[in-house]
């Protein structure tokens, strides 16, 4: 039983009144370690609430440094940063709102080579990642690793994310099967964002973690959430595992291969 | 007949597959949505073959890889 | 030259160590059971969190050059730079992260270092007199015993798992410079028909009831060194006290148990060690390697005169010297280390002793490589350029790290250090060479100020309702076997004013050195009342609203408190405070016109300090006394009720209550009645005061308590009226907890929950 110091008492207080929460919820995000790849629009407001939630540990994972352009959603990040390795910028950040939070950061872009060994240390992860080789890469990981994680996909005024427990809920591929082809499909950098957006989303991933991690309400299992910020319409898509799913399936996958890297062309 | 299209109920003509009805909804580049009909996935292939009924639910499902 | 010898089983253990090292890194092996797999090793965790310190063994605070160098490098790529001295002569590295501990323990095994039995209750390290084989006084060189002491006691498991820790020495001369009268064990080098032995003492320690050893046996052969010390031994850890760690020590256990019945228990164990055979010590002298000992004429440059009568010592081998380097506060940066280490090589392997008073000694160098190293010494500390009066002051780190801490006696050293360092124009301090200032930050004695010339140990004062650090002045030590004898009590000063005390009492010394050979013997012939006298001078400070400053301790931040400060060996300190209260309070019971208010204030705060509270002002007092002392029906609540309103004649039942109970208190400040409570306890009703704490708050730390206990078990707390009793109760319900009474209590409400 972790004895919180009164300020911890206190700066958790309002996690700990919730029922749901309490004490033994708070002590389990304290414990846990979360991994949040992508330090970009969706890992933004993640790693400032997760770190705010007081997870134990965070990874962050980016191998970019800031520009200008990132700043408008990119909320972690600040003017003064313009240069600055994106994991480095929002240590310092969660760390300021948080000094309870151990942040380890990985200042690199994950592939078949290394995915899997950083992931393995986690009890959650954070898919904030902008391409969609790296979506089905970290679906891969996470069924191969056995490990839970949160999709988070946005474009333009739209947002879409979903909870994946391996081997028991839908997983990513259970529904996109595979990548499309290359600039078959704009991203974020190609296409706008609503900057807002980001913040919804990730905000929302956030909490997914936090509540598989207390282990309370029902995570976004075998359903996709997807809205539309210009109609502010919300819905929810329910389906079901796929047994003959390429990733999750019967068969499934036994090993990590890299996607081929679907490269915007017209990112800047 | 009724389709439910995107949790929406809509009024559409009789007899087409899917692959017309992806162009009467206007979705951009329909070959790359992942479309759900009564809770199963249908295979690209599937688009162009599978005659929708009255009742049927639809869900469009697009790609979205966006995140930073 | 012979160094202990580390058994295998420490090799063996490193590589199951190793292993546990790799889970816990990858976060297979939690905390606990790594740390009990660490411990044995000499790592033990610093005040900050995740960091490191290992403990060296050196057995007589031997070492070689060629370990020097290794430590200097370790010091340097792991350690924060510093190598440090610790009072009992071995090192110790700070500062050190957990991935390098294994790298560590193995450069240390590669140079015949352990730190196997460094810290914990085991037995320390075994230490020797800093001038061992070299003093003009001694018998003969005692180094080697320690050494192959050290050896067979660490073949010992149960040199590892005592009631408490176990210290041992060696002392060369009666002169005792190994203080073997204030060790578990010690001896004292004696040849008697020819042979060599020792004079035994036992059961000597300072802290809480210091005592000075008895001596044993006025004679045993030094084959029996190892037969005695752990035959005493285990009578220690077959009778020691393993339920109370502050009455732990042998001390206690043989003031318990008389000379007599400890010499026949002891019979008892001498003959169990002499069973098992293997005791008898063989002892090879240490054979040193030496550079070139040509002896060229030599006299002292100018330029050095100052140092060298201060510090350098002629040995008792003709044309050798010695040399005694004060250290700051024991810690050598590892470039100082480093350049020593690379001159001594040239002079042999037993050049160089770490020592129990924190500093360095040099060794078997002839005067033309003594003077050599001059440049090299005065990069060690500034005190090497001053008198020894400077290098020769002690002090524990007091409360600024530790949690028994009363006053800050490194500040206060700092302090005195500053202020004569402003008087070397005009005072002659090398006339007074040897003069020893020592202070502890309270009454256990790590800073050895029972064995000072002059000593102080922190106490707390009170002047109108706020406390500030003080110090206990002690006086006139001696150290010699049979003849020792602490330092006697002098008076009291504010820590504000030891500075000032300090200078006056050397003024005073000075103008009398002349006529006497020695403090102590000025001290027993009128010395101690003239200190007394000057004492007086120091005692006061000026109250709170004129100048804040004699309420701060010396590196303090924050206003003097002995608030939190832990319960353990030291508690000594609190009975100042209590005796202090008591007497006021006999006073002001014995006036004709009494003032009740003030015997009621003096009965609640007298015994609130055993408590940990240190409130300033009644309000303050009061709850406090009601908390400790009426909630915990230590105290039936009709003497809660005395408090309540205007204070008549009520105060004195208060009065005689309280002094009643502190009759029952015994030495862990647990009263009588606290031990016919436990049983209750046990059964499980668990209590958190939290009046004053505003919601949500109130609500959060509830949820806190609930937490720690077992469903059907019951917690009360204490709620102010208002918001706080109209929202908790519902809201602990709400969570399923059954409230099953709430119950009006002074101005607030007692809360009686049952967790689901």
């Amino acid at each position: 039983m972790k004895e919180f110091s009164d300020e911890e008492l206190e700066r958790y207080s309002r996690h700990i009144i919730l029922q749901d929460v309490g004490i033994e919820g708070q002590e389990k995000i304290s414990n846990s370690k979360v991994l949040v790849i992508g330090a970009g629009g969706l890992g933004s407001p993640v790693a400032l609430y997760l770190a705010a939630a007081g997870v134990g540990e965070i990874g962050i994972v980016d191998g970019d440094v800031v520009d200008l352009s990132n700043l408008q959603r990119q909320v972690i990040h600040a003017t003064a940063d313009i240069g600055v390795p994106k994991v480095l910028s929002a240590k310092a950040k969660m760390e300021a709102i948080n000094p309870n939070t151990k942040v380890t950061v990985y200042q690199k872009f994950l592939d078949a080579s290394n995915i899997l060994e950083i992931v393995k240390g986690y009890d959650f992860v954070i898919d904030g990642t902008d391409n969609f080789s790296a979506k089905f890469l970290i679906n891969d990981a996470c069924i191969l690793a056995n490990v839970p994680y949160s999709h988070g996909g946005i474009l333009r005024f739209g947002g879409q994310t979903m909870t994946i427990k391996p081997h028991e809920s839908a997983c990513y591929a259970c529904v996109f099967d595979s990548p499309p082809p290359a600039n078959a499909i704009p991203t974020c950098s190609s296409a706008g964002i609503l900057g807002a957006v980001a913040g919804m989303l990730g905000t929302i991933q956030a909490a997914e973690a936090l509540k598989y991690i207390v282990g309370m309400g029902e995570p976004l299992y075998n359903r996709l959430l997807t809205f539309d910020a210009k109609t502010m319409n919300f819905r929810n898509v329910n389906f079901k595992k796929n047994p003959k799913c390429r990733v999750c399936g019967g068969e499934g996958i036994k090993e990590i291969k890299d996607y081929e890297a679907v490269v915007c062309e017209a990112k800047l | 007949m009724k389709l439910t299209i995107n949790g929406d109920s809509k009024e559409i003509k009789d007899g087409i597959v899917l692959s017309e009805l992806l162009i009467i909804e206007n979705v951009e580049m329909p070959e790359m949505v992942s479309v759900q009909l009564n809770d199963e996935f249908l295979t690209k292939e599937e688009h162009a073959v599978t005659v929708l009924k009255a009742g049927d639910e639809i869900n469009f499902l697009y790609f979205m890889g966006g995140g930073a | 030259m012979s160094q202990y010898i580390i058994p295998q089983m420490v090799y063996d253990d490193l590589e199951v160590f190793k292993k546990n090292h790799a889970d816990f890194l990858a976060g297979t092996l939690d905390e606990l059971t790594f740390k009990t797999m660490r411990v044995p090793f000499g790592v033990y965790e610093q005040r900050e969190a995740n960091t490191f310190m290992v403990r060296i063994k050196l057995a007589g605070g031997i070492l070689t050059p060629v370990q020097l160098l290794s430590l200097a490098s370790l010091a340097e790529k792991y350690a924060h730079e510093a190598i440090h001295i610790t009072t009992r002569g071995g090192a110790q590295l700070h500062y050190v992260k957990i991935e390098d501990i294994i790298s560590i323990i193995e450069t240390l095994h590669s140079i015949g270092l352990s730190g196997r039995g460094g810290g914990g209750n085991t037995v320390r390290n075994i230490m020797a007199d800093p001038l061992a084989g070299t003093a003009q006084d001694e018998v003969f060189d005692v180094s080697p015993y320690a050494l192959a002491l050290t050896s067979k006691m660490l073949e010992q498991k149960d040199s590892f798992a005592l009631p408490r820790k176990f210290k041992i020495t060696f002392s060369g001369s009666e002169a005792d410079r190994g203080y073997a009268t204030i060790h578990d064990v010690g001896f004292i080098a004696k040849i008697q028909d020819g042979i060599k032995g020792f004079k035994l003492f036992t059961a000597g320690g300072m802290g809480a009831k210091s005592r000075l050893g008895t001596k044993l046996r006025d004679f045993v052969p030094d084959t029996e060194v190892f037969l005695y010390s752990q035959a005493i031994k285990q009578v220690f850890d077959k009778y020691g006290n393993r339920k109370n760690k502050h009455a732990a020590r042998l001390r206690f256990l043989f003031e318990d148990l008389g000379l007599e019945e400890f010499n026949k228990l002891l019979e008892v164990e001498l003959n169990d060690v002499r069973a098992k055979g293997d005791w008898k010590m063989e002892i090879e002298a240490i054979e040193r390697t030496v550079g070139d000992t040509t002896h060229e004429p030599f006299s002292v440059p100018k330029n050095i005169s100052k140092w060298w009568n201060r510090y350098v010592y002629a040995q008792k081998q003709a044309g050798l010297y010695g040399c005694k380097v004060p250290v700051h506060l024991g810690d050598i940066h590892f470039e100082n280390a480093r350049a020593l280490a690379n001159a001594l090589l040239l002079f042999g392997e037993d050049v160089l002793r770490f020592t129990g008073d924190q500093n360095l000694y040099i060794r078997n160098l002839t005067a033309h490589q003594m003077a050599s190293l001059h440049d090299i010494l005065q990069k060690f500390s500034v005190e090497v350029s001053k008198p020894t009066l400077f290098g020769d002051m002690v002090a524990c780190t007091g409360a600024a790290t530790c949690q028994l801490g009363i006053a800050r006696p490194r500040g206060a050293v700092d302090a005195i250090q500053k202020r004569l360092d402003k008087l070397l124009d005009t005072k002659d301090y090398d006339l007074i060479q040897g003069f020893k200032i020592h202070l502890s930050g309270c009454p256990n004695s790590c800073g050895k100020h029972l064995i000072g010339d002059l000593g102080f140990f922190g106490k707390v004062q009170r002047h109108e309702g706020y406390s500030y650090p003080a110090y206990n002045v002690v006086a006139g030590s001696r150290t010699s076997g049979d003849g020792s004898v602490y330092a006697q009590k002098a008076g009291d000063v504010a820590a504000f004013h030891v500075p000032a005390f300090v200078e006056e009492v050397l003024d005073t010394w000075l103008n009398h050195v002349k006529a006497y050979e020695s403090f102590a013997d000025w001290i027993d012939d009128g010395g101690l009342a003239i200190i007394t006298e000057i004492s007086k001078k120091y005692v006061d400070i000026p109250s709170f609203k004129e100048d804040k400053n004699p309420y701060f301790d010396y590196d303090a931040v924050e206003l003097f408190s002995s608030k939190g400060r832990g319960t353990g060996e030291c508690s000594a300190g609190m009975y100042d405070l209590i005796e202090a209260d008591k007497k006021a309070l006999k006073e002001a019971l014995e006036k004709e016109e009494k003032d009740f208010e003030l015997i009621r204030l003096l009965s609640a705060r007298m015994l609130l300090v055993t408590r940990g509270e240190d409130a300033r002002d009644k309000a303050g007092v009061f709850k406090a006394f009601k908390t400790h002392f009426i909630d915990t029906t230590l105290l039936n609540a009709y003497f809660g009720t005395i408090l309540e309103g205007d204070a008549d004649e009520k105060a004195i039942e208060l009065a005689e209550e309280v002094m009643k109970l502190y009759e029952t208190m015994d030495h862990t400040l647990k009263f009588a009645k606290e031990k016919e409570l436990v049983p209750k306890e046990e059964k499980s009703v668990h209590f958190k005061d939290l009046s004053g704490v505003a919601c949500p708050m109130n609500f959060v730390k509830t949820k806190m308590e609930l937490s720690k206990i077992k469903s059907g078990e019951i917690l009360e707390i204490l709620l102010d009226d208002g918001a706080p009793i109209d929202n908790v109760p519902k809201s602990v319900a709400g969570e399923g907890h059954k409230v099953e009474a709430t119950t009006k209590e002074g101005n607030g409400w007692r809360v009686r929950i049952v967790k689901k």
